[in-house]
């Protein structure tokens, strides 16, 4: 579902990915950890489209990110660390615009009111984006990816802000997308939400990729947190 | 620990000379002394400017015994500039400053964080004072009377008037604060407040003249009118002139007015700034939405963006307002038509097309459309749609506003003008081709200088330097033209003129968009 060939991306002098290749297949949840500033955010990024990069080249779904980006975006979904979303919009103006450039149709309504329900938004979702709280905004944002049913969802730290209830639904939506045959591929620093949600891991430090594979074999008999420690350290 | 928080005070006040909104990095040194010998000449011009002011009034006042009424006058008109200065900026750094949560989980008193925050005020109250009141004082000094009590009176007051402005702008702010509050349209009563405010200031400054001379022949009327209704500064005046007791009664009365305000506030501040705000929380009603294309949905959301904000609507459609007050101006104005159509029938449309064209360059949507994007940005990189896309609407909107407004107040000046249709049509053209260019125009210059990382949007409009580069551009291109016209003329006759402008323009608008298509696209990406 997403193949990462040789990405290398530079920031002037500073290498911030180098020589990364990762392949995530269909069914597949897969974790991204690493340090503050090793390359997550860049890695992702790069993938859906905002970053353009020096060398090697990105799939998604087979088409390439770098030679036919629309088609690539139409088939993802991409959800930052922060969500800096439309502060002059209502919630539900912004699902609306959303769906518009995705081309969701009548179906609209109702995935609005399901996942409304399910991160409990609804009640919220006249109010300005701009009167929202961090968690709040988060939801709205994963809502807006949901909307389209996208194959692969990319995420940068989706469960930071997030309530208990909605951290939890978002698993079960993130199990729900890899059995119809979707894949996640997330970053995160909290290692006991990888350990248990993850088929693999990738591990990245300054740039390059230290160990990637199942999570039985990157951890072994360790917990994912001490390997993850013996091997950035 | 009073030091300590005047100390962030006074940095918060003068973080717009250190920092930089583009980025919030510290303005490297040459950045500091660029913007540093900016500001002094815009100090510089303003002092000059309230200088010759006070040329015109200080001798014949002062001969007619009116000494008092040119400092009443002059003290007034400062402590109204810095309660204008100063009001808008009430509600975001006292009652909802964004570090109240963190200053009060600390142990500060309240009353301590109160006047650190009305000493930030100060600062900027006393600088709009001195602006007004220290020219006005060189100016008596010079051509009246030099004395040492004079000087002293002049520092006195400098520290004194402000105090005044500060109270008079708490009390209002909070008013002003409290009135919009509950209101449901907060937007459309800011927008019409402005607005009001807008048309107000142009009207004062256009009759400025009239005042000054009314003022210079009618002293001792203007001297019982501020007597009876600016009592403070009928005892300010004399004080200033040298009537020490009066001095001590104009003192005592700011002084003791802010004290008031400060001792009121200070009781209640802790409630004031943490209470529930009374919004009514709009509920959500399910509707079928219709789906609109890409391109309509982007330009809707555009469209929010620019009315959801009323100081951003106002200074990016600064030329739809004049737009909206041309026809009405001149139809109450019999003169100004009379003038228009005086130089015979060339220089009528000629003065109709620069007129027209000078006033669309002010509207600046697309000069700022894409710093307005801000952290946000990734919305529309990470979607499926062509940056063409995201550049069409965001010209459709500047466009469509504009040429709409230019076309209304294009009908009613041409019917007022009389101006013959075929004329009329030529001119319509050029407009509509000017405003088309300005449109690319603005795009390029904000993919050139955009400005990402503001704190507070209005700061991507009217603190950036696309939106002021854009309308100095769009000026330039029409003095440009009336220069080539003033060359030609002997050689084009004005319909010609017109014509060869439109084509010059459509010109000018396709190599933007050439370069918008090659690299203006590159650059967004890349953003």
């Amino acid at each position: 579902m997403l193949r990462i060939e040789h990405l290398s991306k530079s920031y002037g002098e500073k290498k911030a990915v180098d020589n990364l290749s990762l392949h995530i297949q269909e069914g597949e949840i897969y974790g991204f950890i690493g340090h503050n500033g090793a390359g997550k955010t860049t890695t992702l990024k790069a993938c859906v489209g905002i970053l353009g990069f020096e060398e090697g080249e990105i799939y998604v779904d087979g088409i390439s990110v770098r030679k036919d980006p629309i088609e690539a975006k139409k088939r993802l979904a991409y959800i930052p660390d922060n969500p800096d979303l439309y502060a002059f919009m209502t919630g539900i103006q912004y699902l609306n615009f959303i769906a518009d450039i995705y081309g969701v149709g009548k179906e609209r309504t109702e995935r609005i009111e399901k996942y409304g329900e399910i991160f409990s938004l609804t009640g919220d979702l006249a109010q300005p984006i701009g009167a929202y709280s961090h968690g709040m905004k988060q939801k709205l944002a994963l809502i807006s990816a949901l909307m389209h049913e996208p194959k692969l969802l990319v995420m940068d730290e989706p469960f930071v802000g997030l309530d208990p209830k909605a951290a939890h639904s978002l698993k079960e939506i993130m199990r729900d997308i890899c059995r119809r045959g979707g894949a996640i591929f997330f970053s995160t620093h909290v290692l006991d939400v990888a350990e248990r949600l993850c088929d693999k891991v990738a591990i990245i430090k300054g740039g390059k990729l230290i160990k990637a594979g199942g999570m039985s074999e990157v951890k072994g008999d360790e917990s994912l947190e001490s390997a993850f420690l013996d091997t950035v350290e | 620990m009073v030091k300590a928080l005047l100390k962030k005070q006074l940095l918060e006040t003068l973080s717009f000379f250190l920092i930089d909104a583009k980025n919030g990095k510290r303005r490297s040194k040459g950045a500091v002394i660029g913007f540093g010998v900016l500001m002094l000449y815009v100090v510089v011009v303003m002092i000059a400017m309230f200088y010759m002011m006070a040329e015109k009034l200080c001798l014949p006042l002062v001969n007619g015994g009116l000494a008092w009424v040119y400092f009443a006058f002059f003290a007034a008109m400062a402590t109204a500039f810095a309660v204008v200065g100063t009001i808008f900026a009430v509600r975001n750094k006292l009652y909802e400053a964004k570090d109240n949560d963190l200053l009060f989980s600390m142990p500060i008193k309240p009353w301590a964080v109160l006047f650190s925050r009305m000493f930030g005020l100060y600062v900027t109250a006393f600088f709009s004072v001195a602006l007004i009141y220290l020219p006005a004082v060189v100016c008596y000094c010079i051509q009246a009377v030099f004395s040492a009590l004079t000087v002293l009176f002049a520092l006195l007051s400098l520290v004194i008037l402000p105090l005044g402005a500060v109270a008079l702008s708490c009390v209002l702010g909070f008013l002003l604060a409290l009135l919009t509050r509950k209101l449901r349209a907060k937007n459309l009563f800011t927008l019409l407040f402005s607005l009001a405010f807008f048309v107000l200031y142009f009207w004062a400054y256009s009759k400025i003249n009239t005042y000054l001379s009314y003022l210079l022949t009618h002293g001792a009327a203007v001297g019982n009118t501020i007597k009876a209704w600016l009592f403070p500064f009928w005892l300010f005046g004399l004080g200033a002139s040298g009537k020490a007791l009066s001095f001590l009664g104009f003192a005592g009365i700011f002084i003791g007015v802010f004290a008031l305000v400060y001792f009121l506030l200070s009781v209640t501040y802790v409630w004031l700034v943490t209470q529930k705000r009374g919004e009514q929380k709009a509920t959500y009603k399910e509707n079928k939405a219709k789906q609109s294309s890409v391109l309509i949905a982007l330009l809707k959301k555009e469209t929010f963006r620019f009315c959801k904000n009323p100081l951003i609507l106002l200074n990016s459609m600064l030329g739809a307002v004049f737009f909206l007050l041309l026809p009405v101006l001149l139809c109450l104005n019999k003169e100004m038509v009379q003038l228009l159509t005086a130089g015979g029938k060339d220089l009528k449309v000629l003065l109709l097309a620069g007129l027209l064209a000078m006033v669309s360059t002010m509207n600046g949507v697309t000069a700022s459309s894409i710093s307005l994007e801000g952290e946000s940005v990734w919305i529309v990189r990470s979607s499926p749609v062509k940056t063409g896309t995201v550049f069409a609407a965001k010209l459709l909107l500047h466009i469509l506003v504009t040429a709409v407004l230019a076309t209304i107040c294009h009908i009613v000046l041409s019917v007022l003008l009389a101006l013959p249709v075929s004329y009329a049509l030529l001119v319509w053209l050029a407009v509509m081709a000017v405003i088309v260019l300005t449109a690319l125009s603005g795009l390029a210059i904000n993919l050139k200088f955009p400005n990402l990382h503001w704190t507070n949007e209005v700061a991507a409009v009217k603190q950036s330097l696309s939106p002021m580069v854009s309308i100095f551009a769009g000026w330039g291109v029409v003095l440009t033209l009336a220069l080539a016209y003033v060359l030609l003329r002997r050689y084009l006759p004005v319909w010609a003129f017109l014509c060869m402008a439109v084509v010059l323009l459509a010109v000018g608008s396709l190599l933007l968009c050439v370069w918008l298509k090659r690299r203006g696209e590159k650059l967004f990406e890349e953003l």
